[in-house]
């Protein structure tokens, strides 16, 4: 129990022991308040630069002749007047995982006009501040199907710098992604295709079998990694089954797979969480020929594609030649050692 | 004997309907209303929110009738957060600087000056995220003085795409090093340089934080580090350096 909570004020007789009690009580809420909540940050320290985004990522699909609206919320939490310029820039994905790289150009021509204008302005976001910027897309009617990967840019400097003798000066830029498909059909046009299973053909049987998947969207849409990997073993039983992480993959891109956590039920055991896009299968021992199978969930499902592992333990057959050779060196070794003596 | 048998089962049966009665917790449903609006037949899930532990990370809604966001947060006429992972669409990116003047002081030949501030990225986007930095142009003297040269570190095998070892104090330049989460490979250890991407020689700027993973205030600290050699002024050199922060997808 906190001592202020022992602090009755109406039981003090004198006024000025109620203005004690309530200093008193003042101090010791301030003194058990979290230290960020008191710290005096000067403008040259701590929390100078702090801004968010909402939404960090956002899919849109446009119909030519229609017109949407895009809202976008960029918050000053920093302590420092801010000045903010807005921008749209192109990026592409990279193809190991959710990287992208930025683009200097702008190649989406459906912006309407107020929006190109309100893009060329600059705008002051004091602490604490928000500011909603409106995009509106109006592809026109003759309008070509097409996906459009944007991230909308924020540039913001501090109004004021403090002095310096020598060094630089600091400014940020924060970005949301905007994923624009324009097109005049409701159905999701993405086409998942494996394109890749890296594994190595030959591994060690006390080692971990790992390999990853690296899938390519061959349509026109971005959409969602679905489906599973099943290792199977010499007798053609599933031994290991990982289900995809629903990470989008964009149009025309390509994008390793994540696991997920094993399938329900799944005879894992075995299962390693490894973190990024290695998929991970670690029994006691591995023996044998092993199949990796990979299978996407979709209308445009292709037949599993097959990838073959062949586990012997090359690490054992190492002893097995190296103990013989080390005991007859052993014995060498002794019987020069006696006949010196 | 069978009246006192049915009496038992009659007094057993009300006493059983009493405990379930009794025991049975109260729908947790609800008229909400206002001068404005009626919802009716809301209702409160049973349970839902962000569960962790060692090697993983879920959210979950259990209970709720038609779970799921409806329409498009920030663009859709509508949008109804019906289940806990509305939260994904309304979710926001933080990018945090903790300075932004890195204060060197005045600069003497022999000897380097450093300067660090950190880096701090939270996004709950399953995507990730990326920080590139780049400089507007290397050290520039104030008076008009030669510019300080992005460093090529002891062994002259850093720039802005490779770390190398700095610590040669007699060796000018103008680098940074970057410690902390999420931070490139090359970057072994606080003894390892680089120089900025430089924008006035039109060098694409380069990545110093990037992860794959849900970010938590991932932090990586920066150290800006400056020396000049004799031909150059003492004194007073500042440049720009922009850091651009994007989330996955």
């Amino acid at each position: 129990m906190w001592p202020s909570r022992d602090i009755n004020i109406q039981s003090l007789p004198h006024p000025l022991t109620k203005l004690v009690a309530i200093t008193c009580l003042a101090l010791s809420v301030w003194l058990i308040s979290p230290p960020t909540a008191r710290a005096q940050a000067p403008s040259d320290s701590d929390d100078a630069y702090d801004l968010s985004i909402s939404p960090p990522v956002t899919y849109l699909q446009v119909e030519p002749g229609k017109t949407v609206t895009h809202a976008l919320t960029i918050e000053n939490k920093g302590q420092q007047t801010l000045m903010v310029s807005p921008k749209i820039i192109d990026f592409q994905a990279s193809d190991s995982g959710a990287g992208l790289d930025l683009q200097a150009e702008n190649s989406f021509p459906y912006l309407a006009s107020q929006t190109k204008a309100v893009l060329q302005e600059t705008f002051a976001l004091n602490p604490g501040q928000k500011y909603r910027l409106n995009l509106v897309l109006s592809p026109p009617l003759e309008a070509q199907e097409k996906e459009y990967h944007l991230t909308v840019l924020f540039a913001a400097a501090p109004v004021d710098y403090p002095r310096l003798e020598a060094g630089p000066r600091i400014s940020g830029a924060i970005g949301s992604n905007l994923i624009v498909f324009v097109s005049p059909q409701q159905t999701n046009k993405g086409r998942l295709k494996l394109k890749e299973v890296k594994a190595p053909p030959l591994i060690d049987s006390l080692s971990a079998l790992t390999f990853q998947v690296l899938a390519e969207n061959v349509g026109s849409q971005a959409t969602t990694a679905s489906g599973s990997a099943h290792v199977l073993n010499w007798q053609k039983k599933t031994v290991a089954e990982f289900k995809f992480f629903p990470d989008m993959v964009l149009a025309n891109s390509l994008r390793s797979l994540r696991p997920s956590l094993p399938a329900t039920g799944s005879a894992n055991p075995a299962f390693e969480p490894s973190g990024e896009s290695t998929f991970r299968y670690k029994p006691l021992f591995l023996i044998g020929p092993y199949t990796i199978e990979v299978t996407f969930q979709s209308a445009t499902t292709q037949e599993p594609l097959v990838f073959r592992v062949l586990a012997l333990p090359f690490s054992l057959m190492l002893i097995v030649v190296l103990a013989p050779v080390l005991y007859f060196l052993a014995m060498y070794i002794t019987k020069l050692t006696l006949a010196s003596k | 004997m069978r009246i006192n048998r049915t009496r038992i089962t009659v007094t057993a049966l009300i006493a059983g309907a009493g405990l379930f009665v009794a025991s049975v917790s109260p729908a947790l449903a609800d008229l909400l209303e206002s001068d404005s609006y009626v919802i009716q037949f809301g209702n409160f899930n049973m349970t839902a929110g962000e569960k962790s532990g060692p090697s993983y990370n879920v959210t979950d809604t259990v209970g709720q009738t038609g779970a799921g966001p409806f329409g498009q947060y920030g663009s859709s006429t509508y949008f109804v957060g019906s289940g806990f992972q509305y939260i994904y669409q309304i979710d926001t990116f933080s990018f945090r600087i903790s300075r932004v003047a890195i204060d060197l002081g005045e600069l003497f030949v022999g000897s380097h000056n450093t300067g660090s501030h950190n880096l701090t990225i939270t996004t709950r986007g399953a995507g990730g995220y990326s920080i590139y930095a780049y400089e507007l142009h290397p050290l520039r003297h104030s008076t008009g003085s030669p510019n300080i040269p992005d460093t090529t570190c002891d062994s002259a095998s850093c720039n802005q795409v490779t770390a190398g070892v700095w610590t040669n104090q007699s060796i000018p330049g103008f680098g940074f090093n970057i410690t902390g989460h999420d931070i490139p490979a090359d970057f072994i250890d606080s003894t390892y340089y680089r120089q900025f991407a430089d924008n006035s020689a039109a060098e694409a700027m380069q990545k110093v934080m990037s992860s794959t993973n849900i970010a938590s205030g991932r932090t990586g600290t920066v150290t800006y580090k400056a020396g000049i050699s004799g031909s150059q002024a003492a004194g007073n050199y500042q440049t720009g350096v922009a850091y651009v922060a994007v989330p996955g997808y």
